[in-house]
């Protein structure tokens, strides 16, 4: 994970949920990682970040 | 990041130059040279060295090889090499950012890109070069740091409001979020796919839980039925046992019966001996009768014949004939007087009424003998009749002994129990056979029901299988809905929140540069990302702004955009001030340094725009000058130092 994350993203995350907050990280720099591919396969790289970090997740916390 | 040397190899026009800009760290660098000297190369060869790409090209550049001329023609069968490196220093430490391409005559090989990083002193070969750029500065907000004059000239001629959104979108990443929640919204909507054919279990449950009803109903069914089939099978064996004892008497009375059938058809049969034997005496009593007569008879004719006292048989017609005519048969006259005549009237008289009866009596004699042929066929007849008469009434005493015999044997025994033990024998064996087809049937039935119980729990299986999957995607679903929620929310409050600061910071610079202080008085962003500039009387003022306003305007902008992206990248302006004259030029000449203050700035000015006026604006704040010096025979620019 090589880019930056635009500060002013990063700070709206704090205060989240760790979990959703390291995912949404992690998403955005795998985006920005790949944002000069136009066709970017990002299915599997989703898949296991959703796997990764849902584990502790409850459907109870959505609401919150 | 700060560009600490810019080195170029076979680089276009540039064949060799190093170009150190150590010094302009923090401060302006103004790179002076006439049209084609190279002001815009070195902005390609930067991009080039960064993304591949030479994304400031102009018509000329386009239609050259990326290879010096010079050295292209020089050629022959060697290769040639070009080779942009960018020394630089960002918040990790110090790079070598390098880009070489190979040529020869008829070829071009792939761009190579490699990067060195500084670690403890040593340079090493980083493993991801595109990550590193990436961190450097990413290509899609590069023209927000590499620009030029004609690009700042027409930023706010037009509709300002899709420019604006989009420099904003790109800046602050906002285009990657959005990204981020289509990815997102694709990942949930093939979880909801995925999940669709999801079946509650419960109904299978409940399936399953009939079947397992009807299969315990035929489970006892079977057994109650196999329980009466044992009885019966118990009694059957009694019934059989009890049936043994009498089979002998059994058996002897079947034969008694059989006995009693036979000795009732042998009857039957001498009946009817008997009655064609009367029926043959009857018809044959006559011929019987005259049987003396007619050998007497026969014996007589015969006798008589044997002596020739038959008289002969004659023709009395013919004879009478030929005495009428006179003439015998043979031709000879017969005349009343002849001999002849006379022998044949005598033979007439004397055998006249004879001759007759010897004519009958070869009739006579086939009678007789056929009335002794008949008399012979009735003996033969008869002898066979009474034969079998005989035959009929030994069998019946062999019969009547046989019979006798078995009476004596029987007498006393129960004739009706053995009936009984026989039917119900019958009845049991039949009860016994039903029921195996019922136990046979129900088995076929429980068999086909555990089969489909069976099937039942395996699909229940795969069910419980997918719900297990259904919970851990409903869980992925509520985690990923929770995110893009947060996402799409924040998404809103970072583009209001770029949005007031690149206005605060755009009206903030615009303001402080403008010479006109008295005339502008406050800069907007709408919500519809539209810039506008409002006078004194908050009039909207866009329509007035002069083209070095308009300039000043866009240069404020575009540095606000660079401040919130988070990136510290140089700026490399290519002609700011060439399409501004007189006054407006100086004016904005003098507002450069104000806001690229603490910035790395290069500007590629041609001679005629970076006047003595511009440069006396602008030399406070500018740490180097150099002149691009193009030998046209050489095709090559030298880096020089700017003379005045």
């Amino acid at each position: 994970m090589g880019a930056k994350i635009n500060p002013m993203i990063i700070d709206k995350f704090t205060g989240l949920d760790r979990s959703v907050r390291v995912f949404l990280i992690e998403l955005i720099l795998n985006e920005l990682d790949h944002s000069d591919e136009p066709r970017w396969r990002f299915g599997q790289v989703y898949e296991d970040l959703i796997e990764k970090y849902s584990q502790n997740y409850s459907s109870d916390q959505e609401n919150t | 990041m700060e560009i600490e040397r810019i080195t170029l190899k076979n680089y276009r026009q540039y064949r060799d130059v190093s170009l150190d800009l150590g010094k302009s760290a923090r401060g302006l660098t103004i790179l002076v040279g006439g049209t084609g000297a190279g002001k815009t190369n070195l902005l390609n060869a930067i991009t080039w060295c960064l993304y591949g790409k030479e994304l400031h090209l102009t018509r000329d550049s386009e239609r050259l090889p990326l290879l010096n001329v010079c050295v292209l023609a020089d050629l022959q069968d060697k290769t040639g090499e070009v080779k942009v490196e960018l020394r630089i220093k960002d918040e990790e430490g110090k790079k070598i950012l390098t880009r070489t391409q190979k040529f020869s005559e008829n070829r071009e090989w792939s761009p190579e890109f490699k990067v060195l990083v500084k670690k403890n002193g040593d340079w090493k070969v980083s493993r991801n070069p595109e990550l590193e750029r990436l961190k450097i500065l990413p290509e899609v907000i590069e023209e927000y740091f590499f620009f030029d004059g004609e690009r700042l000239d027409g930023y706010f001629k037009t509709s300002t409001a899709d420019i604006t959104r989009g420099a904003i979108f790109k800046i602050s990443q906002l285009e990657i979020v959005e990204t981020a929640i289509r990815h997102l919204q694709t990942m949930i909507n093939t979880m909801f796919i995925s999940v669709k054919d999801y079946e509650d279990t419960e109904n299978l449950k409940g399936q399953l839980e009939t079947l397992s009803d009807v299969a315990r109903g035929l489970k006892d069914d079977i057994s109650s039925l196999r329980e009466k089939k044992t009885l019966i099978d118990i009694e059957y064996d009694e019934n059989e046992k009890k049936y043994r004892d009498f089979s002998t008497v059994a058996t002897k009375q079947a034969r008694r019966e059989a006995i009693d059938r036979e000795i009732s058809e042998v009857d039957t049969e001498a009946r009817a001996l008997e009655a064609e034997k009367f029926d043959l005496l009857l018809r044959s009593a006559p011929i019987i009768g005259s049987l003396e007569a007619v050998r007497d008879l026969l014996s007589v004719i015969n006798d008589k014949e044997a002596k020739g006292e038959v008289p002969p048989q004659i023709h009395k017609i013919l004879l009478q004939r030929m005495l009428d005519e006179n003439r015998c048969i043979c031709g000879t006259n017969l005349s009343r007087a002849s001999e002849q005549r006379h022998r044949i009237e005598k033979l007439l008289d004397k055998y006249g009424v004879i001759s007759e009866l010897s004519s009958e009596l070869p009739e006579v004699r086939a009678n007789l003998q056929s009335s002794q042929e008949e008399i012979k066929d009735f003996e033969a007849r008869m002898t066979e009749l009474n034969k079998k008469i005989q035959s009929g009434l030994d069998k019946r005493r062999t019969l009547n002994e046989e019979l006798k015999v078995i009476e004596e044997e029987i007498k006393g025994s129960d004739i009706g129990t053995i009936g009984l033990l026989e039917s119900r024998r019958n009845d049991l064996k039949q009860e016994s056979e039903e029921l195996v087809i019922d136990i046979t049937n129900k088995e076929r039935d429980l068999y086909e029901c555990n089969k489909r119980i069976d099937e039942f729990q395996s699909d229940i299986t795969k069910e419980l299988k997918k719900k297990e999957k259904h919970e851990d995607l409903t869980r992925k679903v509520g985690f990923c809905r929770a995110s893009l929620g947060f996402l799409d929310s924040t998404k809103e409050e970072i583009i209001q929140e770029i949005r007031k600061q690149v206005e605060r910071q755009t009206k903030d610079r615009f303001l402080d540069i403008i010479w006109k202080k008295e005339t502008y008085t406050d800069l907007q962003i709408d919500d519809r990302f539209s810039v506008r500039v409002l006078d004194k009387y908050g009039h909207a003022a866009m329509g007035t702004l002069s083209a070095g306003e308009r300039q000043a305007l866009a240069l404020a902008f575009m540095v606000a955009l660079n401040s919130v992206s988070g990136f510290e990248a140089p700026i490399i302006i290519d002609t700011p001030l060439g399409r501004l004259a007189g006054e407006t030029r100086v004016n904005l000449a003098k507002t450069l340094p104000k806001f690229l203050k603490g910035k790395q700035v290069i500007v590629l000015a041609t001679d005629t725009e970076y006047t003595e006026a511009v440069r006396k604006e602008l030399v406070p704040a500018v740490v180097d000058e150099y002149a691009l010096a193009f030998d046209e025979a050489k095709s090559e620019v030298k880096v020089v130092p700017y003379a005045a």
